[in-house]
């Protein structure tokens, strides 16, 4: 008997049995992008497994709730044992690439990365270790721009494409431990 | 009284009823049409991902196995390309899970490459969830309903090179492919509904001035249009017709004499965010969904003209 016939028969049980998964995976289709709810909180561990397991857990908010979400970079200055300082900043502030999806995904993990020391520590950090082996220690600086606002691009001050400001914090020093054991 | 009762609790079930179960042999026509449209969207999409697969996705780039293991945010997440050193096989799985969104395209052994899609696709996202966006979790959505949906009875090599009804292609509509349609047509209300609502939290979107800040996000900008600062009552529309579309497009789209003008405006909005905010790929993604709303008929006439 095949999943087809079954089908073909519609019959009652099938559809009320149907119709049940359907409410459930609905219920996590609606339930997810609003994670903080009493609802969602309440019966996450029902739906949660299923939504992660098929890659489904995502919320949505495009631009939302606010739209201004300045770029955020990290800048780098990296020692170098027997050679001048490298510097740098990821992503590159204008995007390189033909295909702009490559830094948008830049841009989406600068933002993951500066969120966490352990994430520099274990992702950035490693990375620049293996990429310039010759590094000592990094420091590492958060930094985001804001751009003109509409009055002083109305008044003729500023372009809509001029920077005004930049937001520098201090990541910290982090060291190629093995490097230097090595 | 009785009588009245019995509608009042029944027509619910009917309507249930009909939206899931009754399947439409021509709307298949535009679950055709959208795998194609999607598919080749998305193939685009990740061929553009193949010079970063070292970077993202492997032990020597900025994600190590070891560590993401010790991460919850991926400790959920399992994936097959954890832990793979080889670098090469890494390519080789990528290209073939280009070869797969090229076979969906066309639609070649379409009924088995949906769900070879589906999973390679969820693995790389997993792999390395940090480089994810917005074109990327749609899409997931839309690979896994793909599954489920008989996408290859038309405009497919499927139809041509194969016998009608056999066990590698099937002409007809069924109640399940059916269901699956009508779960990818809820995706998209609910995509817009949650940014709709959302939006309403931002005093930017209230005050109108969410599009200039939109123009202004310096790694979006494509091209100087400063001259915008000098209508800003445009912009204010603007915004405001963005959320009011977005909040009531679950709701008009299912009206047959608004689908059309609805839709129309969503691929002018699409156009707009692709081609000004530089984003193309998530306006052809969101556009190709459109296709599912689409009767037999309208696919039909479109195609002959």
């Amino acid at each position: 008997m095949t999943y087809n016939f079954l089908m073909e028969k519609k019959s009652v049980v099938w559809k009320i049995l149907i119709s049940l998964f359907l409410l459930f995976h609905l219920f996590g289709v609606f339930l997810t992008p609003n994670p903080r709810s009493f609802l969602a909180n309440a019966v996450s561990p029902i739906y949660r497994p299923y939504m992660n397991f098929l890659g489904l857990q995502h919320t949505w908010g495009f631009f939302a709730p606010e739209p201004l979400s300045p770029p955020l970079y990290i800048d780098y200055v990296l020692d170098q044992k027997n050679a001048p300082a490298i510097t740098g900043r990821f992503p590159s502030e204008k995007s390189p690439f033909f295909f702009r999806d490559r830094q948008n995904r830049r841009m989406s993990l600068a933002k993951f990365l500066a969120s966490s020391e352990d994430h520099l520590r274990n992702m950035f950090m490693n990375h620049l270790c293996n990429q310039y082996p010759e590094t000592t220690q990094a420091r590492l600086w958060r930094v985001t721009i804001t751009q003109a606002s509409l009055e002083m691009v109305r008044s003729g001050k500023k372009k809509i494409t001029d920077p005004v400001d930049s937001k520098i914090e201090i990541l910290g020093t982090f060291y190629c431990l093995e490097k230097n054991n090595e | 009284m009785s009588d009245w009762l019995k509608k009042f609790f029944l027509s619910p079930i009917h309507a249930w009823d009909a939206f899931w179960f009754e399947p439409n042999d021509e709307k298949l026509r535009s679950v055709a049409i959208f795998r194609i449209l999607f598919c080749a969207t998305m193939l685009f999409f990740y061929i553009s991902r193949v010079p970063d697969i070292s970077f993202f996705y492997s032990e020597q780039g900025l994600l190590p196995s070891s560590y993401a293991q010790t991460v919850d945010y991926f400790r959920y997440h399992p994936s097959i390309f954890f832990g793979m050193k080889s670098l090469t096989s890494l390519y080789i799985f990528h290209g073939i899970f280009l070869s797969l969104l090229l076979m969906l395209s066309v639609g070649l052994l379409t009924r088995f490459v949906a769900p070879l899609t589906f999973f390679f696709h969820l693995m790389f996202l997993n792999r390395n969830m940090t480089v994810m966006f917005g074109v990327d979790m749609i899409s997931t959505f839309f690979f896994l309903y793909l599954i489920f949906s008989n996408s290859g009875a038309y405009y497919s090599l499927d139809k041509k090179l194969f016998c009608k009804n056999s066990w590698l292609y099937r002409s007809s509509a069924s109640t399940i492919n059916h269901i699956a349609l009508r779960l990818m047509q809820i995706q998209l209300c609910v995509i817009y509904a949650f940014s709709g609502l959302e939006k309403l939290k931002g005093t930017r979107w209230w005050d109108g001035s969410a599009i200039w800040d939109v123009l202004t996000m310096g790694d979006m900008q494509r091209w100087d249009m400063s001259f915008v600062a000098h209508v800003p009552v445009l912009l204010a529309m603007n915004a405001y017709a963005v959320l009011f579309w977005e909040i009531y497009f679950p709701f008009l789209v299912w009206k047959k004499e608004l689908r059309n003008y609805i839709l129309l405006i969503g691929v002018f909005l699409h156009l707009g965010i692709g081609i000004f905010m530089n984003l193309p790929s998530f306006a052809a993604l969101m556009i190709s969904i459109y296709a599912l709303f689409l009767s037999g008929e309208e696919i039909k006439r479109s195609i002959r003209w």
